[in-house]
């Protein structure tokens, strides 16, 4: 009976919660991205980088070796003494370079430079070591080992170096930096454009699911794929719509015109009662009329849940004092479920507890749950009911010390029309505890079915109206 | 089962009652019609909207039992025209089985009380008999008395023959309504409805409880009050 092609408001569903920028794939699929971008321009970088540094590092390395070995060339022995006049030269004619010629006891000979110990061999010299600094500017050399002891040094300036090697670094830091930055900013900037839409999407979606099936996805000037995604779903929505419109028109005319016959049949059998004289026809028209009674009540529940579910409001709303409600109905249960010989406990709630809510809906809600109680657990078992708000909510308990629910079956008493084989005697139709639920759903709240140790507990939890 | 225990109840010394019935059914406006001149109602009948407002705002009608599916105009405007023209006669509302916020607004829009379709001619005979009674009541009354037993509604206390009783309250909201609607058969319905509240079916024992309680609480010893009609439902009816 209930609409079909609805979205089915009797299953609990989980709670909206915006989604977090952060937590969104498309931030993580263009943070991903960005982090590509990353590594792939800093190994660009580097690779320039490095290239760059070791052809100017390979250039000076070899102009410095050429004037060495020219130095050598030049004097014919490797020694000090015929070294000299060749350095003396050298030196005065070759300016941007840097020499140095000292004997076996370190004393310099010749050369712009203050004497070194003697290594061979490439070597990296602070400005300390020039003898005329202008600036701080370091050397780079050769340093080579000669026969008689001595030590011959040429180099020149190393600054492009390390010119060179810093600007490195820093265009590195730099680009690693910016790559970062942009790229996580542009992923920000992108979700949040991305979720805005996606979020229309998924609240118009809930607005649906809440009943207000006329409800249309925004569509925007720009033909994009979010324009085409949404046009879609409007005509996937428009079909559904079309669809439920048409199930609750069937139900509607099924409710209207099953009525008919069905009164008709009563008032057959107002005149057969009327005419009969022999008793056993008479008994028969009895149990004739009970059952069209019990037809038609069922018919009723079915049609209400019905009506339930499809609700997207609570049809006439009101404050409603749970409290009031629940002593109304202890008033009226109480003395009944003794008369029964069943003990009854009532533990009412201290102070009011106002819901936003239908009175006549709450009450049936209580009372089915009562009637359960009643109808399925035995003489000399204890039925209690007390209210308590906790939190935000109000907290109903309705619990017996009878046989109880077996816990695999605790969520299947939900369903419609479904009775377990241990109550097949007991009067009712099964659409009792779907009604609760359908109703304490309504209201925003929600029932479960615990074990009392022994016999059952029925918790509902409703949300309280603030008190001002 | 169609001539009820208590038809005295509508007849009696007071001139014909007149009652409208917008009804588009029309096997059920023959039958209910028929049903209700033989308990002594004068009934008019119409089966379309528009005739049924242009006949009710025409007045002089002692009860209206009003559809609240009518082709033309629908009951609910119907009522709400009755109201705003200052009509005051008692207004039965007929209500679908699922209409849950039909009866509300039914009760909202003026309606005195609502019947869900569809329904067994006693608990439409009851109906009526209450609306009608309840017209010719004074509506502030301090004290209600039914033969040896007096209600005095102020100070929420009962005397039978003159002792005070202990009722309790329950069962004091029971006995009020009975003694509002003296020699009217009520049903379980009504009683949940008018006296609880309750407009859904109830499968325990819960008004045989409370009827049986008060019948203790009246006296065991003293001549019977309450009655039980069987199938029907409860009347309030004197000895002798």
């Amino acid at each position: 009976m209930s609409c079909a092609g609805m979205a089915e408001p009797g299953k609990p569903e989980p709670g909206h919660r915006p989604l977090s920028v952060l937590k969104s794939s498309s931030f993580r699929i263009i943070a991903s991205f960005a982090g590509c971008l990353v590594v792939c321009g800093l190994a660009g970088v580097i690779w320039s980088g490095t290239r760059g540094i070791s052809q100017l590092d390979r250039q000076m390395r070899e102009t410095v070796i050429n004037e060495r070995n020219e130095a050598l060339a030049d004097a014919k022995h490797q020694d000090v003494p015929h070294l000299v006049p060749v350095m003396r030269d050298f030196v005065q004619s070759e300016p941007g370079f840097y020499y140095l010629l000292q004997d076996a006891k370190q004393v310099v000979a010749v050369g712009n430079m203050f004497h070194l110990r003697p290594h061979p061999g490439w070597r990296m010299l602070s400005w300390t070591h020039r003898t005329s600094p202008p600036d701080r500017r370091p050397v780079l050399g050769y340093g080579t080992l000669l026969d008689d002891g001595g030590y011959l040094f040429v180099g020149m300036e190393g600054t492009p170096l390390q010119t060179l090697r810093h600007g490195f670094f820093m265009t590195l830091l730099w680009c690693g930096t910016g790559f970062l930055v942009i790229g996580v900013a542009g992923g920000f900037a992108m979700s949040r454009l991305l979720l805005r839409r996606i979020d229309l999407i998924s609240h118009t979606a809930r607005e649906i699911m809440q009943g207000d099936l006329s409800r249309r996805l925004p569509l925007t000037e720009m033909d994009d794929e979010f324009n085409h995604l949404s046009a879609s779903l409007n005509a996937m929505l428009d079909r559904n719509e079309a669809l439920v419109t048409r199930v609750r028109q069937v139900t509607d005319d099924i409710a209207h015109d099953m009525r008919r016959p069905l009164a008709h049949l009563g008032r057959h059998l107002d005149v057969a009662e009327a005419a009969v004289t022999v008793p056993e026809a008479g008994a028969a028209l009895d149990l004739a009329r009970a059952s069209l009674n019990e037809a038609l009540e069922i018919f009723a529940s079915l049609l209400k849940l019905a009506q339930l579910e499809a609700y997207r409001q609570i049809p006439d709303g009101q404050l409603v004092d749970l409290a009031q409600v629940l002593h109304m109905l202890a008033a009226l249960y109480g003395p009944t479920i003794e008369q029964n010989g069943q003990i009854w406990r009532y533990s009412s709630a201290d102070r009011p507890m106002v819901v936003h809510g239908n009175r006549v809906l709450l009450t049936q809600m209580v009372s089915n749950l009562l009637e359960n109680a009643m109808l399925h657990v035995p003489v000399g078992s204890c039925i209690t009911l007390s209210a308590a708000p906790e939190g935000g909510e109000a907290v109903i308990l309705v619990s017996d010390t009878g046989p109880g629910i077996a816990p695999e079956d605790r969520e299947r008493v939900f369903e419609k029309m479904l009775r377990l084989d241990a109550s097949r005697h007991v009067p009712g139709n099964g659409i009792g505890l779907s009604l609760v639920r359908a109703v304490a759903q309504l209201h925003g709240g929600a029932i479960t079915l615990e074990d009392n140790g022994p016999g059952l507990r029925c918790v509902v939890r409703l949300p309280l109206q603030p008190t001002s | 089962m169609s001539q009820p225990p208590c038809a005295s109840s509508l007849q009696g010394a007071s001139p014909v009652r007149r009652v409208l019935f917008a009804e588009d059914d029309r096997a059920l406006a023959i039958y209910a019609s028929e049903a209700m001149a033989g308990w002594g109602l004068q009934v008019t009948c119409a089966e379309e909207g528009l005739r049924g407002k242009a006949l009710a705002l025409e007045g002089g009608w002692d009860c209206i039992v009003l559809d609240r599916r009518l082709p033309g105009v629908d009951g609910l405007s119907i009522l709400k025209e009755i109201r705003l023209s200052g009509l005051e006669c008692p207004v039965l509302f007929l209500t679908t089985m699922d209409g849950v916020r039909d009866r509300v607004e039914g009760l909202r829009s003026g309606a005195d009380d609502y019947l869900v379709k569809p329904f067994a001619l006693p608990e439409l005979k009851a109906r009526i008999e209450t609306l009608l009674r309840r017209a010719e009541q004074p509506l502030n009354t301090a004290r209600l008395v039914f033969a040896d037993l007096e209600l005095d509604l102020v100070r929420r206390e009962v005397f039978r023959r003159g002792v005070k009783l202990y009722i309790q309250s329950q069962e004091l909201r029971l006995l009020e309504y009975f003694m509002r609607h003296p020699l009217i058969v009520i049903s379980r319905a009504m009683l949940l409805q008018h006296v609880w509240g309750i407009d859904f079916p109830v499968h325990t024992n819960l008004v045989e409880t409370h009827v049986s309680r008060l019948r203790e609480r009246l006296g065991r010893e003293a001549p019977a009050l309450l009655h039980t009609v069987k199938g029907q439902g409860y009347v309030l009816r004197g000895h002798g």
